[in-house]
């Protein structure tokens, strides 16, 4: 425990409250089915619309009677389910593709180059928009698209999207750590290809995907609610995205059920943000040491 | 020509980029799950479907149909938008809405400079102080908060409770510059505090980098004036990143305008994406979308070209 203490001490106290915020989210959406019991659209029919800290709701209902809070504890899950799968499975792929283009250089590299720039060249919400388009339209003119497709492919566009930003990361760092001396030196050597990657260029390359994968966890959630304001994201209020732009029609009257999404939202992306600057840092510092 | 060279080869780049992304965009139609000419045409006899197979380049392979449709595309043709009963072609709808855009992302560009310069030099020269520390952390923060969730915040306190500003709609220059700008304010507010924290943080190092620099110190001791010194010496260097910074920012700037116009019901270009978004009008969404990631493009190696114009040193090694 003293440990712990000690350990923590080192970091600013912005540092501390967005880890702080970010564990609590990440415990929220793993034990939710042990905090919540009940239906998050249960309708209180006495209590339409009424404020925060009135009868029991926290923060208040929206006009069709949900308990904000509930609705938001709900959304934690599917929210953090889309940026953690979006940046976990987007950032490996991308990091095995920019890290092989990298070390193999030559033609390989040219195209992979040439490939992420292509795809960089659309901004990220515009190619996930034309992502979810195509990919969310029903193959029949009459049917629907159930609601765990529209959230797999949201979580697809949304990789897709990571893809390429923390690929070209992960190449560049390649391309600069295979040039020094102790790579060179392994070769010579005699080391094999998959021995120097795995012992000299992986565990230098992947401390700053980790830094910018904080800033694209952060990308996925503005993303993610952007994608529900344009009205193609997670449907019927299963993210903070879609509870906010399921509420902002009535903001008028229940300012609440904007104010508690967008708080929820922001912070979380201020906290990714923070933390992924402060790897960055102790990155920088270490690099000047060497 | 030795000049010209690396400019020719950026060309050369930006053209494959511009071709790869607008042919990936084409494959990405051909993924549709459904068949594109059912979805127009439900109701219509095998020989109309056949027609529009063929207007729509449907009926070639996939690299034929992207020449045949680059082609077009380039010349302003882009095919009509198919829900209004084909009244109106795509291009109208794109001379008429892309250029409110373009005027909200320059008046955000401007206000987010207006904020940031002054800013910038001022925590530069108060570097480690509490208030350059109090502004520096405010900053970092403003910088990460989501443009929508600025507007919404603002649409509540400024638009709905104080009732200073409209909150929707959006009115011409022409018509009443006064009403534009008014109507415009919110949503340039929004999309520009965090582009002009960003700005503010990289003009801080940048400046402060420079003051320790040894011509300023020369150009100090020459008894140069202070403003003449930040002007030429300090601002020159600086002006690259904030370049630098504008090209990295314009993505999320053209999607946030794209958000933006949706939230305020401002009839721009994004709005238009959301529109055929929602009523499926792909054939429009291709070229909108392709003209975002043109325009995009360019704006990067325009940005690139300047900077080595603004700063001769970076024009061989980059």
């Amino acid at each position: 425990m003293r440990k712990i203490v000690q350990r923590l001490r080192k970091y600013s106290i912005p540092t501390l409250l967005s880890m702080g915020w970010l564990l609590i989210i990440a415990l929220v959406a793993i034990l939710y089915p042990l905090i919540s019991s009940s239906d998050p659209k249960t309708v209180y029919e006495n209590d339409l619309g009424v404020g925060p800290l009135t009868h029991g709701h926290l923060f208040g209902t929206d006009t069709n009677g949900y308990d904000i809070f509930r609705e938001l504890l709900h959304g934690t899950r599917l929210t953090l389910l889309v940026a953690v799968v979006a940046v976990g499975v987007g950032g490996s792929v991308g990091s095995l593709i920019g890290i092989l283009s990298g070390y193999v250089r030559g033609k390989i590299d040219a195209v992979v180059n040439i490939i992420f720039s292509a795809v960089l060249s659309i901004p990220n919400l515009v190619l996930a928009l034309a992502l979810v388009a195509v990919l969310a339209t029903a193959p029949d003119v009459n049917s629907t698209v159930s609601n765990w497709r529209k959230v797999f492919v949201v979580v697809l566009a949304l990789t897709i999207v990571i893809i390429p930003i923390l690929g070209r990361i992960a190449r560049g760092a390649t391309l600069s750590w295979s040039n020094r001396e102790f790579v060179t030196a392994a070769r010579s050597m005699g080391a094999k290809n998959s021995t120097i990657l795995w012992k000299h260029i992986v565990p230098n390359v992947l401390p700053a995907v980790m830094a910018i994968a904080f800033l694209a966890v952060g990308i996925v959630i503005v993303a993610e609610g952007s994608l529900s304001l344009l009205g193609v994201g997670i449907p019927d209020g299963n993210s903070w995205g879609a509870i906010l732009s399921a509420g902002r029609n009535d903001m008028e009257y229940t300012p609440q059920v904007v104010y508690f999404p967008i708080i929820c939202i922001a912070l979380t992306v201020i906290s990714c943000n923070q933390i992924g600057d402060v790897i960055r840092q102790s990155l920088d510092r270490r690099e000047a040491r060497i | 020509m030795t000049r010209a060279l690396p400019i020719l080869r950026r060309l050369g780049a930006l053209l494959a980029v511009i071709v790869l992304s607008t042919f990936f965009l084409s494959c990405l139609l051909r993924l549709l799950p459904t068949d594109l000419v059912d979805m127009i045409l439900s109701m219509g006899t095998p020989q109309e479907k056949a027609a529009l197979r063929h207007t729509l380049y449907l009926d070639r392979d996939v690299f034929t149909s992207y020449i045949m449709w680059f082609s077009h595309f380039i010349r302003g043709d882009m095919g009509i938008i198919y829900g209004t009963g084909g009244g109106e072609t795509v291009w109208s709808h794109v001379t008429r809405s892309l250029p409110i855009s373009l005027l909200i992302m320059l008046y955000t560009q401007v206000f987010a400079l207006v904020i940031a310069v002054p800013l910038g030099i001022f925590t530069a020269y108060r570097a480690g102080k509490k208030s350059d520390r109090a502004i520096s952390n405010t900053l970092f923060t403003a910088s990460s908060v989501p443009n929508f969730a600025l507007a919404f915040l603002l649409i509540i306190v400024v638009g709905v409770k104080l009732k200073w500003l409209p909150t929707l709609e959006y009115v011409g220059f022409k018509e009443n510059p006064f009403q534009h700008f008014k109507h415009l304010a919110i949503p340039c507010i929004s999309l520009g505090v965090g582009l002009a924290a960003s700005y503010t943080r990289l003009l801080r190092t940048d400046v402060i980098a420079a003051l320790k620099d040894d011509y300023v110190t020369m150009a100090a001791s020459k008894g140069l004036s202070d403003s003449r010194i930040l002007l030429t010496h300090v601002f020159r260097p600086a002006s690259v990143t904030l370049l630098t910074a504008a090209a990295l920012n314009m993505g999320a700037l053209i999607g946030g305008t794209l958000v933006i116009e949706t939230i305020f019901a401002i009839p721009g270009f994004g709005f238009e994406i959301a529109y055929a978004l929602g009523t499926k009008e792909f054939v429009a969404l291709q070229s909108f979308i392709a003209i975002t990631a043109i325009g995009y493009v360019i704006f990067n190696v325009t940005a690139d070209l300047l900077i080595g114009v603004v700063d001769p040193r970076t024009r061989g090694s980059r």
